[in-house]
């Protein structure tokens, strides 16, 4: 017996190290050098070329350039789908396996309790559901169901081939098992995209700076036409159409009875994500071909929410960037047509108060009580029991939290955004184009297009609800029906810009149109800040060219310093600086107001700003909120116009020098005397995180330019995450990078390697191939 | 005889199976190979530290040191090597202790 303890000692030994203990892995299985984590580094250079044999009807070719972006050749479509489905899982798996069950509300199945409020959020605004739609959907359609069917038989074919010694570096750290594919997950990912782009809504915060300072505060600042603003559509388009009759907003004496006031966590964008997008006609352009740049700025990951790929089979080539996790090239061009996209922002959510009878049963609407529906959500908790959620629904939608607030989102509608880039990408001309858009509902975009032709043209695409004017920019009510949604704006009432006289459309996420819309979108857009630069800089060159694009998209203009730096300089009172102010100062004086990687004065100015703009609103947001404060470009267009203006506390000087010794003081704290760590790069934190920020799969912060109010947008973890730049002659021309890697995979030489070419802020040659062979 | 038998052994029942395969070896080899308890654990976690560190090591420099110097973070650790230094003393621990107990049974 005693002999055999060490038996024992042993056997207990494998047992512990066989064992994952709380976030630490499986520590046998995870340093295993044959099927552990050292089976995920990459020995040699990755593989160029590739058959794809089985799973298909005939033989497909898929070759990677030195880059490695991925080019499909197949017979027919499913074949290409098929494939495509399998080179995404081949190279993002885990990230199109983690992202759909975070949108689906899966996760705390996999990492445990502490993701459990996350996993209901989720559900309770209907990302499941929502997908459920999403697919019924896609698989009703014939054509693209059966893209989508491939897609996921080729997913699933490579997850058939992977050992777990195979499976991706993640689920080794996780303890976790790769899922197998769905169209299902395919619909999770529109709800992602839903989510991200469209799921916003600022009406508590709004709610509560009304009660504290009144209908004419909200009405001024927030609630109005920002003065400079340079609309997507150009001011003075004339709009084609009869207008349908918009209902009346009613007195919002509502409001008054109720305080919101703390609300549960609610939605709001993202600050920093937007996109540019522009298109040049030819009587504009050097070489008299029509141009287009796009670069949508999203959340920076690792691995990037996009993939480059080429698709080519009778009757589809096209190139271009894809989600994975969804069939077809998404943003990009085909040998007639290029396309790119930045988001609407329009108002997709309204929340409503609603009045629950004692047991919560019914509702009150229209003077009746209505019945509430239960829906019970099911979690799966990784370590323990499941878990049972209650959500109840009224007409308006689930009700959000106990404070009987109701949510309105139009992206638990069944739609068919990538039905409409399926098409969009098989377009040969504008026409072509414009017939694909008449499905597009939800997430509302402006999408820019140029065709060989020379003709370009912006649309706003999308399902816009019928509203008056500011309706959901407060919460309403939900007992009063003139609240509920009036119907939809015809689509066919879009506001577009086709071929304008100017030369030129763009976007950069900024007012739609100009106040004679007849219908409401939103109030709450992008500032005016990248629209203007890049619109100036487009009116000052009349004969753009692929690089003069390629360097708009890099422009690091700060439009908020060139409005109002000289005027704070002027009224600095120089006589209460320290030494560390005037040396400071002196930065400013050189500085070219450019947000350029070192330049030091963009520091001080960004930090400037932000103590002025703070201390302008103290002095009045005095209560608890959460508050809604007018933005940094509201609060700009006061000191311009009424500097004056009583809602300054105190005289302008005193609060502009108050606020630069503020803004000295801190950085003198954080980073020493004035130097090489004031430098704009490091504060404006540029970089790219692994989806499980994880320190070292991250990029690190990255010594490069850019602010969330030029054109070059990348601020913290966001930023341009695709470039394309196109000409559009008898042989299209195209360019384009992410930020990233093709491959998910932290041991691929192919992790990282085109974020050096991003941050050079170079374009990769984009060719589309006729021949396998003619890949290099 | 001891090392090269738990090296060789667990080499390939570890690569044809699964990663415990090196206790599995370490025992069997303690057990009925000749020498001391003392020998075995020695060779035991030589094998065991050569087989793990050796192949880490080899995988680390034909990766470029890529996977081993973006994970060696996320375990506090500076640099991959020392991702190969802990493969290595997991191998030591498991092929010592299994050899040793395997003599101690005898």
């Amino acid at each position: 017996m005693k002999k055999g303890l060490p038996g024992l000692g042993v056997l207990l030994l494998v047992a512990t190290l066989n064992q994952p203990w709380g976030s630490v892995p499986s520590l046998g299985r995870f340093f295993d050098p044959f099927h552990g984590v050292w089976a995920n580094a990459e020995r040699g250079a990755p593989a160029r070329a590739v058959t794809l044999t089985e799973g298909v009807s005939q033989p497909v070719e898929i070759r990677y350039d030195s880059l490695g972006v991925a080019h499909i050749f197949a017979a027919d479509l499913n074949d290409l789908y098929f494939a495509q489905g399998w080179v995404h899982a081949r190279d993002r798996l885990f990230q199109m396996d983690f992202s759909t069950r975070a949108a689906g509300g899966e996760l705390a199945a996999t990492l445990g309790a502490r993701y459990l409020d996350y996993d209901r959020n989720q559900r309770r605004i209907g990302m499941a559901e929502g997908a459920r739609r999403h697919t019924a959907f896609m698989e009703a359609d014939p054509e693209f169901g059966a893209a989508v069917r491939a897609y996921t038989a080729g997913v699933n074919a490579w997850l058939a081939g992977l050992a777990p010694s195979d499976w991706p570096v993640e689920y080794k750290l996780l303890s976790a098992e790769p899922k197998p594919w769905s169209p299902y997950r395919s619909g999770l990912m529109v709800m992602n995209l839903n989510e991200t782009l469209n799921f916003s809504t600022k009406a508590v915060p709004l709610a509560n700076t009304r009660a504290l300072l009144g209908d004419a505060f909200v009405d001024r600042f927030m609630l109005s036409y920002p003065e400079g603003t340079d609309p997507i559509i150009p001011a003075g388009t004339r709009w084609s159409f009869e207008p349908v009759p918009v209902p009346a907003a009613p007195a919002r004496t509502w409001l008054d009875a109720d305080h919101p006031h703390q609300t549960a966590a609610l939605p709001q964008a993202e600050p920093g994500v937007g996109s540019n997008n522009w298109a040049v006609l030819p009587g504009r352009s050097a070489s008299g071909y029509a141009l287009l740049a796009n670069d949508p700025h999203l959340q920076l990951t690792l691995p990037s929410i996009w993939y480059l790929n080429q698709l080519t089979a009778p009757g589809l080539s096209a190139k271009g960037v894809s989600f994975p996790g969804v069939p077809d090239v998404v943003l990009g061009f085909n040998a007639d047509l290029a396309w790119g996209s930045t988001n609407v922002g329009n108002a997709a959510v309204d929340l409503y108060r609603v009045e629950l009878n004692a047991d919560r049963s019914a509702y009150r609407h229209d003077g009746v009580w209505k019945p509430v529906t239960v829906r019970l959500d099911t979690f799966f908790v990784r370590g323990g029991d499941p878990v049972v959620d209650t959500v109840r629904f009224t007409h308006h939608g689930p009700i959000l939290d106990d404070s009987g607030m109701a949510m309105r989102w139009t992206g638990a509608l069944p739609d068919t955004v990538f039905r409409t880039f399926h098409d969009i990408s098989r377009a040969r001309t504008h026409a072509e184009f414009e017939a694909a858009l008449g499905s597009f509902q939800n997430p509302p975009q402006n999408l820019v297009v140029a065709d060989r032709s020379g003709s370009v043209g912006i649309h706003l695409a999308g399902r816009f609800p019928l509203k008056w004017p500011y309706q959901g920019a407060l919460p309403g009510d939900g007992t009063d029906p003139r609240h509920d949604w009036a119907g939809w704006v015809p689509q066919s009432h879009n506001p577009e810009s086709v071929n304008p006289a100017r030369g030129w459309v763009s976007s950069a996420n900024q007012h739609s149109t100009d106040p004679t819309y007849p219908y409401y979108i939103n109030w709450d857009f992008a500032p005016f800040t990248r629209g203007n630069i890049i619109n100036d800089e487009l009116e000052h060159n009349s004969r753009m060219d692929v690089d003069a694009m390629r360097r708009l998209q890099l422009n690091t203009r700060n439009r908020y310093a060139e409005l109002v730096l000289d005027r704070f300089m002027n009224r600095l009172d120089k006589d209460r600086l320290d030494a560390a102010g005037l040396e400071a100062l002196a930065e400013l004086e050189r500085w070219d107001l450019l947000n350029e990687a070192d330049r030091v004065g963009a520091t001080v100015f960004r930090r400037w700003l932000n103590a002025w703009h703070r201390a302008v609103w103290d002095a009045h947001f005095t209560g608890e909120g959460p508050y809604q404060r007018p933005s940094r470009q509201a609060t700009i267009t006061l000191f311009l116009q009424e500097p004056a203006s009583t809602w300054f506390a105190e005289p302008p000087d005193s609060l502009i020098t108050r606020a630069y010794i503020e803004a000295v003081n801190s950085l003198v704290q954080e980073h020493g005397p004035l130097g090489a760590d004031w430098a704009w790069w490091k504060e404006n934190d540029g970089r790219l995180e692994h989806l499980l920020r994880l320190p070292g799969l991250g990029s690190g912060v990255l010594h490069t330019g850019g602010d969330s109010q030029s054109p070059l947008a990348l601020s913290g973890t966001h930023g341009p995450s695709w470039r394309l730049v196109a000409e559009m002659g008898p042989i299209v021309r195209a360019f384009g990078i992410y930020p990233g890697g093709q491959s998910g995979n932290p041991g691929s030489p192919r992790y990282l390697n085109l974020l050096p070419v991003w941050m050079a802020g170079d374009l990769h040659p984009l060719i589309l191939y006729s021949r396998p062979e003619d890949v290099p | 005889m001891r090392f090269l038998t738990i090296l060789v052994g667990a080499a390939i029942t570890q690569w044809l199976l699964t990663w415990w395969m090196l206790a599995l070896v370490g025992l069997i080899a303690g057990r009925y190979l000749a020498g001391g308890v003392r020998s075995a654990w020695w060779q035991g976690a030589g094998a065991g530290a050569a087989l793990w560190g050796g192949a880490a090591a080899y995988i680390h420099i034909a990766n470029g040191y890529l996977l081993g110097d973006r994970l060696a973070p996320v375990f506090n650790l500076p640099d991959g090597w020392l991702l190969v230094g802990v493969s290595a003393l997991l191998g030591a621990l498991l092929g010592g202790l299994s050899a040793a107990a395997g003599a101690y049974s005898r």
